[in-house]
C-alpha cells in the first residue's frame, strides 16, 4: 500500500515536471489574449476620451469618498505614482497617450520583455486614479490575468517578436519572457514560467465560472429558470432594448438560457477534461459570452473571458485554421492576379481578352 | 520522428536546479490555486473554518482582489437610480427649489456609455441604497431630518448615538455613501442651476425601480410595482480640492441637451 501510493506520487511528480519544462503550452490562446487584451484597453481608452475628465480627470473629484476607501490605496510602488488623482487634465491626457502606444506595441507584440511588464505597471496605475470604475467588474479579471500574462511568453505567435526571430534564427536564445530578466538563463526557466502562468489562467478561469454558479445555486429565480428575463429588461444594460425583448419574449429561451448558464458554468472544469466534451463546453460558454455582451452592455467582460478560454483550444487545431486561412489567402491573392491579367488584352491597351 | 526524439533527449536531461525549481514554482502556483479558491468560496463557513480564510484575504489584497457574484443570488430586478434637485435660499427675493433631475438617466442618455460600467451614479445609488437599509429605524428617521446647516459631521455623531447594536462600520458607510452622492449632487446643482442662484442645499435620493414582474411580462396592462426609495433630508453643498466645476460641467449638460 505504502509503496504504491509512493510511487503514484513519484510517477505525477514527473508528470507534472514534463508538463511544466518539456515545451511551452497554449502558445496560440496566450496571443490570441495578447492580441485581445490589448484591442480591449484600446477600445476603452478611445471610448473614454470624450468625457475623460468626468470620469478620470479635474471633474471626477467629487468620488473623492469612495476612492479613498478603495484597495487599490495598498497597491506597491510605483503603481500609485505614475498616474495621479491630483494630475491636471492636460498631463492625464498625455500619460493616457503614453499607455496607447504602449498598448499598441504589447497587441502587437514588440519586445515583449519589456513592454509587457511596462503595459502591466501603466495599465494598473491608471486603474488607481477612479477605482469606483476601473477596480470593478471585468477590470478585476482584466488585472489578474494581466499579472499572469507577464510570466508568459506572450509572443512566440502572431507578433512582431516572431516575425523578426524568423528572420533572424539564433536557437541558443531563448525567447523573452518573465519580466526584464536579461541573464543568459537556460531555455527551461521560459518555459516553466510560461506553463505556470497557463496554468494560473486556466485555474482562474475555471474559479471564475465555478464560483459564479456556485452563487446563482443560491438564488431561486435561477432554480425556477426566470433569472435571465429580469437582467434582460433592465434600462442600464439594454444596449438594444428591441433585440431584448425577441429573447425575453419568449420563453423557452429564458428558461434554457438561466439553466444553460448556471449548469456549463458549474461543470465547466469537469468538461475541459475530454476533447469533444471540452469542445461542446467551449462552444457553449462562447454563445453564453456572446449572448450577455450584446444583450446585457457587458462587451469587456465576455470579450476578456472568450479570449482567455482560448488557452484551452490545442496548438494543432490552431495550426489547421492558421494553413485554412493563408490557403484562402492564397487562393484569394492567385484570384486577384488572375483577374488583373485577364483584364489585361494581348496587347496591353486594355479591355477583355475574350471579344464575341 | 525527429522532434519525437529532440522531446525524448530533453525529457533525460534535466538539471537538478530546473527539477528543484519546477518544484518550488508547483508549490507557488498551488499555494496561489489554494488561496484563490478560498477568497472566492461563497460559504463563509468553509472559507473561515476549515480553509485558510484570513490569510487568503491578505494574500489576495491587493493585488487579486476579485468578486464573482456576477448576476447573483438573484440578478437585480429594478432599474437603480439616482436622483438630486437643489434648494436656494433666495432667488428673486423668495426660496426656491429646483425639480428632481434623475441623473442616473442622464449618465445613461449616450446610448455607448451603457458598455462603460459601471456607471458612476449607478455605484453611488447601489452604495447608499445597502449603507441607507442597514440603518436601524430610529436612524432611518433621523436621515429623513435637514442637516444642511449642521453638517454631515454632526449627522455621523447623530447617528452614531442612535447606535445600539455597537454597529459604526455601518454608520461609517452610510456617511461615506453620503458624501459621494452629496458631492456629485453638488455638482449637478452647479451645473444645472448655477447662474439661477446662490445654492444653499442639494437632496438626494435613490430609486430602486422593478421591472414588470415575469408572470406579467405577457400583460400588455401590466403596471411595473411601486418603488423602492429612500427618504433623506437636505444636505450641505459639498466640493473635493481639485475639483473642476467647468469640466463637470461641461460634460453633464452636455448629456442633459443632447
Amino acid at each position: 500500500m505504502g509503496e504504491s501510493v509512493v510511487s503514484w506520487v513519484t510517477l505525477m511528480s514527473t508528470r507534472v515536471q514534463h508538463w511544466l519544462l518539456d515545451e511551452k503550452h497554449a502558445s496560440y490562446g496566450l496571443a490570441i489574449m495578447r492580441i485581445g487584451y490589448g484591442t480591449i484597453s484600446l477600445v476603452l481608452m478611445g471610448l473614454y476620451l470624450p468625457h475623460l475628465s468626468y470620469s478620470f480627470g479635474e471633474a471626477a473629484a467629487w468620488a473623492t469618498p469612495l476612492r479613498e476607501a478603495s484597495a487599490v490605496n495598498d497597491y506597491p510602488w510605483p503603481l500609485q505614482s505614475i498616474f495621479s488623482r491630483t494630475d491636471p487634465d492636460g498631463l492625464l491626457l498625455a500619460k493616457l497617450a503614453l499607455l496607447a502606444v504602449v498598448t499598441v506595441l504589447f497587441t502587437l507584440g514588440w519586445r515583449m520583455r519589456i513592454i509587457a511588464p511596462t503595459f502591466l505597471v501603466l495599465w494598473l496605475s491608471f486603474s488607481t486614479i477612479n477605482p469606483v470604475i476601473t477596480n470593478t467588474g471585468h477590470y478585476q479579471t482584466f488585472r489578474v490575468m494581466l499579472i499572469f500574462m507577464v510570466f508568459a511568453d506572450l509572443s512566440r505567435r502572431w507578433s512582431l517578436d516572431a516575425r523578426r526571430r524568423s528572420r533572424n534564427p539564433s536557437p541558443l536564445r531563448p525567447s523573452p519572457t518573465f519580466l526584464l530578466m536579461r541573464w543568459p538563463a537556460p531555455t527551461w526557466v521560459s518555459t516553466l514560467f510560461n506553463n505556470a502562468a497557463v496554468l494560473l489562467i486556466g485555474f482562474q478561469l475555471c474559479i471564475i465560472y465555478v464560483v459564479s454558479a456556485l452563487w446563482k445555486l443560491q438564488g431561486a429565480t435561477w432554480h425556477s429558470g426566470v433569472a435571465v428575463y429580469y437582467p434582460l429588461r433592465l434600462e442600464e444594460l439594454a444596449l438594444f432594448p428591441e433585440l431584448n425583448e425577441l429573447v425575453w419574449g419568449f420563453t423557452p429561451l429564458v428558461l434554457l438560457g438561466s439553466w444553460a448558464s448556471v449548469y456549463l458554468q458549474l461543470f465547466f472544469p469537469v468538461l475541459l477534461i475530454n476533447r469533444w466534451t471540452r469542445i461542446v463546453a467551449l462552444i457553449g460558454i462562447t454563445g453564453m459570452h456572446a449572448a450577455i455582451g450584446l444583450l446585457l452592455s457587458l462587451p469587456f467582460f465576455s470579450a476578456a473571458m472568450i479570449f482567455a478560454d482560448m488557452i484551452f483550444v490545442r496548438s494543432t487545431t490552431w495550426e489547421t485554421a492558421q494553413a485554412w486561412v493563408r490557403r484562402q489567402y492564397r487562393r484569394f491573392r492567385s484570384g486577384l492576379e488572375k483577374d488583373k491579367t485577364t483584364k489585361l488584352s494581348p496587347d496591353g491597351r486594355g479591355g477583355p481578352l475574350m471579344v464575341d | 520522428m525527429a522532434q519525437k526524439k529532440t522531446v525524448q533527449q530533453v525529457r533525460t536531461g534535466y538539471s537538478t536546479a530546473a527539477k528543484v525549481t519546477a518544484g518550488v514554482v508547483s508549490l507557488l502556483v498551488a499555494a496561489h490555486m489554494l488561496f484563490t479558491l478560498t477568497y472566492n468560496l461563497p460559504s463563509r463557513e468553509i472559507r473561515e473554518s476549515i480553509l485558510p480564510g484570513p490569510l487568503a484575504t491578505a494574500y489576495m489584497q491587493p493585488l487579486f482582489v476579485q468578486d464573482y457574484k456576477i448576476f447573483a443570488p438573484d440578478p437585480a430586478g429594478a432599474d437603480h437610480q439616482l436622483w438630486v434637485r437643489a434648494w436656494s435660499e433666495n432667488v428673486d427675493g423668495e426660496p426656491w427649489t429646483s425639480e428632481w433631475v434623475n441623473v442616473t438617466a442622464v449618465e445613461l442618455s449616450a446610448p455607448y456609455r451603457k458598455i462603460l460600467r459601471k456607471q458612476l451614479t449607478i455605484v453611488g445609488a447601489e452604495r447608499f441604497m445597502s449603507a441607507y437599509e442597514a440603518l436601524n429605524p430610529e436612524q432611518q428617521q433621523l436621515v429623513a431630518t435637514n442637516y444642511h446647516r449642521a453638517g454631515l459631521t454632526r449627522l455621523e455623531e447623530d447617528l452614531t448615538a442612535l447606535d445600539t447594536a455597537g454597529t459604526s462600520s455601518r454608520v461609517t458607510a452610510f456617511i461615506r455613501s453620503t458624501q459621494y452622492v452629496d458631492a456629485y449632487a453638488t455638482q449637478v446643482a452647479y451645473a444645472l442651476w448655477g447662474d439661477i442662484g446662490e445654492i444653499s442645499a442639494v437632496q438626494t435620493r435613490v430609486v430602486y425601480d422593478p421591472v414588470i414582474r415575469w408572470n406579467d411580462r405577457d400583460d400588455p396592462e401590466a403596471q411595473r410595482p411601486a418603488a423602492t426609495i429612500t427618504d433623506t433630508g437636505w444636505r450641505p453643498l459639498l466640493e473635493y480640492p481639485g475639483q473642476s466645476r467647468e469640466k463637470f460641467a461641461q460634460t453633464f449638460q452636455e448629456w442633459t441637451n443632447g
